[in-house]
């Protein structure tokens, strides 16, 4: 229904008397007041992130220029101290009017914990190995984590995903000698893990309302991008067999994209299926047909992958919610 | 069957499978490394010697007919110009390595007279001993903790000779001259 028929319609009801002036006056009202209510809001939103940024600031300054002056307590105060006085409350803030307040705070936690780890490590002068890595990560994953199913906070999907990955990554350092190829292969492992947890939270939870909705959206976004980018990156530079196998998966990327609704992934796609071209052709096509030709049909390529993007994005993904 | 937490049951046992696997791929045909003959080595090739360090050795240690022999080095072999300053000693300081104890002890040319060796390269059975920039880690993060060192190994699997240090970086110094039967 376009504003032409809208406005009929509302024409023909208040001729029938169901809608009169002053109810249209109350609905502009209504409509003006949550328009305010929503900038104030927006201003208020942008002041705990300023806050917490001064915080994180504040306590690094402190840490770094009175290192020697504040002591062990002050030390494990500024940093460890912060970090649960900023986690504890989080828990608490339960209702939709703090849910800003509540990432915010819980954002700080995240980046002062790790910290006052270091801190606590170097403070007993011990070694922050790969070991004690993983056992950082994995308590810092799991103290997140149930912080997340508690309050159901997005931010702490991100939060939990960074510490289980660094967890990840320390463990694999700490039980094998990586190599470049088992480096990216675990890479890969872990891209799909993004996935499978993007498509598990988009399915489970439902939103309280429309600035929910949209964070949810973005939260997805950044899982299925951050998973694309660990399946695609490594397929195409790991080379042999993952040279006919990485064309594959950017395809099915495309498909996926559509099907899961994620312009992130349909992006990185278009974005990796151009440097898998670009790889390609460099590999094998340079030295038969030359840079210049290569060029030119490089070029082609490039546009011809941008249009399809954004058939794929207006026919499949802009109508989404 | 409940399928709603498929996809987070599969997200989270994903990596571990993974690490499990590669675990059994690559610690298992380590812990298996067993090896039953010591071996006697140099601290430093001859030829290393010979072209960085103020040393010239006059013999080098030989495996004839089963026997610790020294042969002798032609001085022509010197690839150094300036000849002012040279030590020359009779041969390389001799090493024996106890693979059981991963330990490994200064011994003399005549103490090894009585032992029979195999000349190798590869003990007789199937080792062999090589210089390995074991850095553990990812993207060089993730714990600096190296491991570099000299492996004693066969097929996949491979065990740090803790009895042996490296001694500089890049170092492919102890040569093995041979596996006592």
């Amino acid at each position: 229904m376009d504003k032409t028929q809208i406005l009929s319609l509302v024409q023909e009801k208040i001729k029938e008397g169901i809608i009169t002036s002053d109810d249209l006056q109350k609905v502009m009202h209504e409509e003006q007041e949550s328009k305010q209510a929503h900038v104030t809001k927006n201003i208020t939103n942008i002041f705990y992130i300023i806050g917490a940024l001064i915080i994180l600031i504040g306590a690094v300054i402190l840490t770094v220029q009175n290192w020697d002056d504040i002591g062990f307590i002050g030390r494990v105060l500024v940093t460890f101290g912060i970090s649960l006085a900023t986690y504890l409350p989080s828990l608490f803030l339960r209702d939709s009017i703090n849910r800003i307040l509540s990432q915010v705070l819980f954002l700080v936690s995240a980046i002062l914990a790790p910290i006052g780890i270091v801190v606590l490590f170097s403070e007993f002068d011990m070694n922050f190995g790969s070991l004690e890595q993983t056992l950082s990560a994995a308590a810092l994953c799991l103290i997140f984590s149930i912080a997340f199913f508690y309050t159901k906070r997005n931010i702490l999907v991100i939060i939990s995903m960074f510490f289980a990955t660094w967890g990840y990554y320390a463990l694999l350092g700490h039980l094998f000698s990586m190599t470049s190829d088992l480096t990216k292969l675990a890479t890969m492992i872990f891209g799909v893990s993004y996935i499978l947890l993007a498509r598990y939270y988009q399915d489970r939870l439902t939103a309280v309302d429309s600035a929910e909705r949209k964070e949810r959206r973005s939260v997805e976004n950044i899982l299925y991008g951050i998973g694309t980018i660990g399946i695609l990156a490594p397929a195409i530079f790991i080379g042999g067999i993952f040279d006919l196998l990485a064309i594959a998966l950017i395809f099915a990327a495309f498909y996926a994209s559509v099907f899961v609704k994620s312009k992130a992934m349909l992006i990185f796609a278009a974005i990796f299926l151009i440097t898998y071209v670009i790889k390609i052709t460099s590999d094998y096509f340079v030295n038969s047909v030359g840079w210049p030709l290569a060029l030119i049909v490089i070029g082609f390529l490039i546009i011809g992958i941008g249009y399809g993007t954004l058939y794929l994005n207006r026919r499949y993904l802009t109508n989404k919610a | 069957m409940n399928t709603k937490h498929l996809p987070l049951i599969v997200a989270i046992a994903l990596p571990i499978i993974f690490i499990i696997a590669l675990a059994l791929i690559l610690i298992v045909p380590s812990s298996r490394i067993k090896p039953q003959f010591d071996f006697v080595y140099t601290d430093q090739s001859e030829e290393y010697n010979r072209n960085y360090y103020e040393i010239e050795y006059k013999n080098k240690y030989d495996i004839k007919e089963g026997k610790l022999t020294l042969t002798p080095i032609p001085s022509r072999f010197s690839t150094r110009v300036d000849k002012t300053g040279i030590e020359y000693k009779e041969a390389p300081t001799l090493y024996y390595y106890d693979v059981i104890e991963n330990t490994s002890r200064e011994v003399s040319f005549a103490d090894m007279q009585n032992e029979t060796f195999d000349a190798g390269p590869s003990s007789p059975d199937g080792y062999q001993v090589d210089h390995d920039y074991n850095s553990r880690g990812v993207f060089e993060l993730f714990g600096s903790d190296s491991n570099s060192g000299y492996y004693i190994s066969k097929g996949r699997g491979k065990k740090l000779l803790t009895g042996i240090s490296s001694p500089y970086y890049g170092g492919d110094t102890i040569k093995v001259i041979g596996w006592i039967k």
